[in-house]
């Protein structure tokens, strides 16, 4: 424990500029996207004082439309810094001294995971609560219930994304493979919440914008931010919302925990020697391009969508052959490619 | 002490390690050999815990050394260390003495001082002999039980190796430390290593005693009257011959004393007897291995 202390200040000391540079441009694009809310306000005074009795409040008009920054900052730290504090554990003269320090794998990996997900937590908070004082002039007492309540759930679901990205970074044999891997994951959740949105009775809402989206593993939280704004305007199913925030939150409640535990798991278990080539793991592209196979066949059943299953498909398959440097096809390969081919029939058929 | 039993270890599906089984004592320095490949560091690399054997331990003192506080005890130096590209001394010797509490800030300093390097310059400036230089600095510094170099002497000039075997000899004598060294500058390791271990065909070929190995062949050159039928010395345990005419070139596996006397009965005109180096023993176990 004394050992891991240690190490948790020192790589804290060490990363300690990066995470001033993080928090820095969070500040800057929080400041630019609120002086242009706030020129609007300042510039039709009457438009807000309309749009404020029209609605109740300002929530939906002057705070609402930052929060989709906030989704992009936590977007981008939830990926970005798994993939910086694992990159480490991607390197194989890196592993050779780090897996003969006197700590342990899991140690050591937790103090990384720990340390990134604290820098985003601080830069996170500090760009909302410097957010929420920008547009206070702008914004009446109703807009703070929605905020902050978006803020609370926003940790949760940061906490879920950051965990996916961090075990497939962690599981990965290189940040390339790590980076394609997460990525073309992340739209498998798509049909999850779908298929339990379905099961509640929970219309998705935006379909036809979000389709731009689908597979990305915000979607949830978008829906959140959606059900609070119409939460906060008092449409007409708000029950449905409420619904919906309670089953995505306790699905990524959930996945955040399988996905911890499942990256400390793994962790413990990374062959060093392994680090640099290709995964040849169980998440990795002999499972996945069969997956982003069967994903296009689903969106095809949809009748739409489907883009990012087809760009992660191709990703993944373009890797696959580049890291194996040519097409050498094994017996799992064959049942990869017929499975594939069965998705891709079955699609046209549908 | 070391206890090594690696039942197994591969690495791609290839195995490259099988049935090492070997007793390393305190206070010991031992020179790892072998070939290109034979698979020297990655023996290291299982010893320091960075590699986990897929059957069979490593431990230190009774202790496997998969338990982090074992390898409080051990320090280990790979053939190319890991360095950040912004890394300079300072910051190295930093994350080190997170991880050894006892590193020596002074006999860094003054090793750094020996092998004129300065501490605040960037890592990426410095060349591989002194980058391997800094790194040795380091690890000496560690004052560590067990201190595990793998090619320890790539990169480096006459003067640096010699500093490098002194401090190494001052580290064994002061701390007790036991030392693991692979390397293929053989003539270095004679000078300063007890102990060997040959590892060739995915196993220790041989092991123990550097001297007593080295004592187990004797060279002799021969010189005949005529030239004489290489079969007269079939009796003999010959480990390499090279006939050139009249002279013969034999290397002879056995008690010196006794050869001695069954050459002579083979009547040359003259006889001559040399005593092998290591570089020698290393190529004729090697030889031996692959006929």
């Amino acid at each position: 424990m004394k050992m891991t202390i240690r190490y948790f200040k020192q790589h804290s000391r060490s990363t300690l500029i990066r995470f001033a540079i993080i928090t820095f441009i969070c500040l800057v694009a929080i400041t630019l996207l609120t002086q242009g809310i706030l020129d609007e306000y300042h510039r039709d005074r009457e438009y807000a004082y309309l749009h404020s009795q029209y609605y109740g409040h300002t929530y939906n008009w002057y705070v609402r439309p930052g929060l989709g920054l906030h989704v992009f900052i936590l977007t981008i730290l939830c990926t970005g810094l798994p993939m910086v504090e694992m990159s480490a554990f991607n390197n194989r003269k890196y592993l050779d001294s780090a897996f003969s320090f006197p700590i342990s794998r899991v140690s050591m990996l937790s103090v990384n995971l720990i340390n990134g997900y604290l820098q985003f937590l601080i830069a996170y908070t500090v760009s909302f609560v410097w957010y929420a004082i920008r547009l206070a002039p702008c914004a009446d007492k109703l807009y703070f219930v929605p905020l902050w309540g978006f803020f609370l759930i926003s940790l949760l679901y940061s906490l879920f994304l950051y965990c996916f990205n961090a075990f497939f970074f962690s599981l990965c044999n290189s940040t390339v493979d790590g980076t394609i891997t997460a990525l073309s994951w992340q739209h498998i959740l798509c049909p999850i919440m779908f298929t339990l949105y379905d099961m509640f009775d929970i219309s998705a809402k935006n379909f036809d914008l979000d389709v731009l989206f689908f597979g990305i593993a915000w979607y949830p939280l978008g829906v959140i931010s959606e059900a609070y704004g119409d939460a906060a305007a008092g449409f007409s199913g708000f029950y449905e919302d409420v619904k919906g925030i309670v089953i995505t939150t306790i699905v990524v409640s959930v996945l955040a925990i399988v996905f911890c535990l499942g990256t400390l798991f793994f962790f413990g278990r990374k062959r060093a020697e392994s680090a640099g080539e290709i995964s040849n793991t169980a998440v990795s592209y002999k499972l996945l391009i069969p997956v982003c196979s069967a994903m296009l066949l689903y969106w095809a059943l949809e009748g739409g969508g489907g883009i990012v299953s087809l760009f992660a498909m191709i990703f993944s398959t373009v890797s696959y052959i580049i890291y194996r440097r040519g097409v050498r096809l094994k017996a799992f390969d064959i049942v990869v490619i017929g499975v594939c081919f069965a998705c891709f029939v079955m699609g046209l058929m549908a | 002490m070391i206890n090594i039993n690696i039942n197994s270890h591969s690495l791609g599906g290839r195995v490259i390690l099988e049935d090492i089984s070997m007793t390393v004592p305190d206070g010991k320095i031992l020179g790892l050999v072998g070939t290109n490949g034979s698979g020297k560091s990655t023996l290291l690399r299982l010893m320091s815990g960075v590699y986990v054997p897929d059957s069979g331990s490593v431990q230190y003192d009774g202790k496997n050394v998969t338990i982090p506080a074992v390898r409080e005890n051990i320090f280990f130096l790979p053939d190319d260390p890991y360095y950040a590209g912004q890394s300079t001394g300072t910051g190295i010797f930093d994350i080190y003495k997170t991880f050894y509490p006892n590193l020596d800030r002074e006999l860094y300093r003054e090793l750094l001082s020996r092998f004129k390097l300065d501490e605040k310059a960037h890592q990426r400036n410095f060349s591989k002999g002194m980058r391997r230089q800094f790194y040795i600095a380091l690890a000496l510094s560690a004052r560590p039980k067990y201190l595990l170099l793998d090619e320890a002497f790539d990169g480096l000039d006459a003067f640096t190796k010699k500093t490098v075997i002194d401090e190494l000899n001052r580290a064994v004598e002061e701390n007790g430390s036991t030392v693991v060294i692979s390397s293929h500058a053989l003539s270095e390791l004679e000078t300063f290593c007890d102990l060997y271990a040959l590892i060739e065909g995915q196993t220790i070929k041989s092991h123990g005693s550097l001297e007593e190995h080295a004592a187990k062949y004797s060279r002799y050159t021969l010189a005949f009257t005529e030239a004489p039928n290489p079969a007269i010395f079939s009796h003999l345990n010959v480990r390499d011959i090279d006939v050139r005419g009249k002279f013969v070139t034999l290397t002879l596996e056995g008690d010196p004393e006794k050869l001695y006397e069954s050459l002579l009965a083979l009547n040359p005109a003259v006889i001559d007897r040399e005593k092998l180096s290591f570089e020698d023993v290393f190529i004729t176990d090697v030889k031996g291995g692959r006929s």
